[in-house]
């Protein structure tokens, strides 16, 4: 697929490019001349931007988070019905009940509304972690570093005291004391109160709930803060003995500045990296509080907290814990794919291994055959969630495939075997051989399934052997 | 060895406030409970207001802050704290629950180590191969899963498809030697029980191994290619070392980091281990824990979390010591 999505990305290089200058005319409209002074960052910001498309993965996660953000902002408005009619349906309904796609949940709602209100509360709660904490690590990293001494004696062992805990343990006992603190705090401050209820797009008749939420946020953001102090401090003094820090000095800056105006621009790139695999990390962290019973209590909807509802009719009712769950896996994987994507693209070195690495060539026979494989290899598990509605034979179908995979490409990836092939074929024969041992659990219609799978690892077959003859031609 | 006694004063020297910052967060969590613990421990909206008076008396809480402190310390140095709700000596239950959260943490450690090590190791010499992408799927596909819903469908798969495992009761063996159940059976040669306990805790503990392992074999992988690029590698491949040679050289110096991360993963792994218990009701710490919360069980919640923050310190310390006596560079 390679070739085919660097003929794709170049499209998307327009894109990006004409994103880049609207962002430049926009500086320019309001600091006249910033094009002329930038010409050489935005440049920069154009070449960062194309090396971002040259990866799948990384745009295949920037799509996710934009779905997800769509969801958190725009879900409450979509949202078929409120969260706050409790028991209008019957309960735990399957996927596709009278016209309800994901059916309904523990307490009679429409599953999918749920989602799209818990989406919105995911949404703020990650974000919220992200603005509280971020800012606080960074600032005590940045004074640890520069300052240095007792200064740096006094924070890191602060931090290391914090480190001492097992994350989850000290959110769990914050998230379990803070509530009430919080709640009397917020009935003197109803302005508060009225500015986190449409936040989290909840009612205010439900602004009692506030209390555990908040609560939530802040163990999170005791839990977090000390890792930004570590990295930002490891960073920041490295970037102090830089000569540009000296020249600061010696034209009489002050600290504050050259701490804040100097030092820090020259951390952003890792901290946009750090700050985009965090918020993954939270907003599962968030889920697992409140699949513990903590935070926001029914009919707020949460997505831990449907997990956590539908656990006890697991596995009958499988859909009250694979949907949820699946939300929170695509959201967690879309921003980790970002964040890692992010890296090697802010990273000079990386990046121009990226450019690099990427050879123009036309496009071949084998390289549609091979599109063609992907589809099906994809369409295969598409088929089954699908048309059988069979999500845990799915997931069950994706560990034959993983060990057909391994199987092939890592006998193959071994000189000796490639001469005979032995790997592919064994992984073709795994994969078959395991699907027959799980065939009892699937439903009748996986096997479909199976068959558009099982064609397209061998199409994908057919592939690496045109592209080792035409390589052997050449 | 001048330098290692130095060391070793240093690293007391820090030791000792970490501890005594440990017990002042545990504490002020402890002080910061819901407005009212005392109505809801003497049984709620009923109680008579003498029991909620004696209860308010018996926890001191009408005392300022550093009295309360006080009370604390000196209640934990004698350890007089009971858990209102149960009427245990919390140190007692947490020492009861102790072993089998440690069990399935030590089970996982030992699975990520086997699988991540290798894994990285790979990963780093097929550099830019179809090995190093899986590796970084793996790792990012770790990151982003919660370990309950992951919990639920290996469940569904082994036990209610499968029954290759048991969801009910823990065996233990006659006698207790480490306090490890796994380690205890297999000592005495119970192999039955052994058996038994791995029916129990083997899936659990892979699901924790499962979330770690790739981020372990990232950063296997990253230290791997630092120390294969590093000079005196270079001059031993001028040397005309073979590569098998050439690797054992660079393991050793890249995994003396890899050790330190292992260990602080340990925290990692009981943070996990309380939701993978809770899923698979284990009746370690996740339990306890489960149902202090549902109770308010505030002198539970907090205790345990001291006891396992001043685990993970002593644990720290230990593998500084450790660290200090393998590499002679961190003394100085």
């Amino acid at each position: 697929m390679g070739i085919l999505w660097i003929k794709f990305s170049k499209k998307l290089d327009f894109v990006t490019d004409k994103l880049v200058d609207v962002y430049a005319k926009f500086r320019d409209f309001f600091a006249p001349g910033w094009i002329d002074k930038n010409r050489s960052r935005i440049d920069e910001l154009k070449l960062m931007l194309r090396a971002f498309n040259r990866s799948p993965l990384g745009v295949f996660g920037f799509i996710l988070i934009v779905f997800f953000f769509f969801l958190g902002i725009f879900g409450p408005m979509i949202a078929p019905e409120p969260y706050w009619e409790l028991f209008r349906y019957p309960r735990n309904m399957p996927p596709g009940w009278m016209g309800h796609v994901f059916g309904t949940d523990h307490y009679g709602r429409d599953l999918l509304s749920i989602m799209l209100w818990g989406a919105r509360v995911s949404l703020v709660i990650g974000l919220l972690v992200v603005a509280l904490g971020v800012p606080l690590g960074i600032i005590l990293g940045l004074i640890a570093a520069y300052y240095g001494g007792a200064v740096d004696e006094i924070i890191m062992r602060i931090v290391d005291i914090f480190y001492a805990f097992p994350a989850l343990m000290l959110a769990i006992a914050m998230a379990a004391v803070l509530p009430t603190t919080i709640s009397s705090f917020l009935y003197k401050v109803p302005i508060l109160e009225a500015f986190f209820t449409t936040l989290f797009g909840i009612r205010l008749y439900d602004s009692g709930n506030l209390g555990p939420m908040l609560a939530v946020i802040l163990a999170m953001v005791i839990v977090w803060w000390p890792g930004y102090t570590r990295m930002i401090r490891a960073v920041a003094l490295s970037e102090k003995e830089k000569v540009y820090v000296e020249d600061a000095k010696a034209l009489g800056l002050s600290d504050f500045q050259i701490m804040f105006k100097h030092i820090l621009p020259n951390l952003s790139s890792i901290i946009l990296v750090m700050v985009t695999i965090d918020l993954g990390s939270i907003i599962i962290l968030e889920a697992a509080l409140s699949f513990l019973g903590l935070g926001a209590q029914p009919p707020i909807a949460e997505i831990g907290r449907l997990v956590s509802d539908g656990r006890q009719y697991w596995p009958d009712k499988w859909w009250l814990v694979i949907i949820p769950g699946t939300f929170l896996f695509i959201v967690g994987l879309g921003w980790n794919l970002l964040g890692d994507v992010l890296r090697d693209v802010l990273d000079p070195r990386t990046r121009r291994s990226i450019e690099f690495g990427l050879k123009e060539r036309p496009v071949y026979f084998y390289d549609i055959i091979g599109l063609i494989g992907d589809l099906l290899l994809i369409g295969g598990f598409i088929y089954i969630v699908l048309v059988p509605v069979d999500v845990p034979g799915a997931f069950l179908m994706s560990g034959p495939l993983i060990i057909a995979f391994i199987l092939w490409k890592g006998l193959d990836s071994i000189g000796i075997l490639r001469k005979f092939r032995i790997g592919k074929i064994l992984g073709v024969i795994t994969y078959y051989g395991t699907y027959l041992l799980i065939t009892p659990y699937l439903l009748p219609g996986a096997f479909n399934g199976f068959l558009i799978t099982l064609a397209g690892l061998i199409i994908k077959m057919i592939r690496d052997e045109l592209e080792t003859m035409r390589s052997g031609a050449e | 060895m001048a330098g290692m006694g130095r060391y070793l004063v240093r690293r007391a020297i820090t030791f000792i406030p970490t501890v005594f910052g440990v017990l002042f967060i545990t504490f002020t969590i402890a002080f910061l409970m819901p407005a009212n613990p005392a109505r809801v421990w003497a049984g709620g909206q009923k109680a008579s207001p003498e029991v909620v008076q004696r209860i308010r008396r018996m926890y001191h809480l009408d005392e300022p802050f550093w009295s309360q402190f006080y009370y604390f310390t000196k209640a934990i140095l004698t350890n007089s704290i009971y858990s209102p709700v149960t009427h245990n000596l919390v140190s007692e239950e947490f020492m009861r629950r102790i072993p089998i959260t440690l069990n399935l943490a030590i089970m996982a450690m030992f699975m990520i180590v086997v699988m991540g090590i290798p894994m990285g190791i790979i990963a780093a010499l097929k550099k830019d191969t179809a090995i190093d992408n899986a590796v970084r799927v793996l790792a990012l596909i770790g990151y982003s899963t919660p370990s309950f819903w992951i919990a639920f469908i290996f469940m569904w798969v082994f036990y209610n498809e499968l029954g290759w495992m048991t969801l009910v009761g823990l065996p233990r063996p006659s006698q207790m030697i480490t306090g490890i159940y796994l380690v205890d059976a297999l000592l005495l040669g119970e192999w039955k029980t052994f058996i038994d306990i791995n029916r129990r805790l083997l899936l659990p503990a892979f699901i924790l191994a499962f979330i770690s392992v790739g981020g372990l074999a990232r950063y296997v992988r990253n230290t791997m290619l630092d120390v294969l690029s590093a000079d005196f590698i270079l001059f031993a491949q001028a040397k005309g070392l073979p590569p098998f040679r050439l690797w054992r050289h660079a393991l050793k110096n890249s995994l003396i980091p890899v050790i330190t991360v292992v260990f602080f993963m340990f925290g990692g792994l009981m943070s996990g281990a309380i939701i993978t218990e809770t899923v698979f009701g284990i009746p370690g710490l996740g339990v306890l824990y489960y149902s202090a919360i549902a109770n308010l069980d505030i002198p539970v919640i907090v205790l345990s979390t001291l006891y396992a923050g001043l685990i993970i310190v002593v644990i720290s310390l230990i593998v500084d010591i450790l660290y200090a006596l393998i590499d002679p560079r961190v003394r100085l």
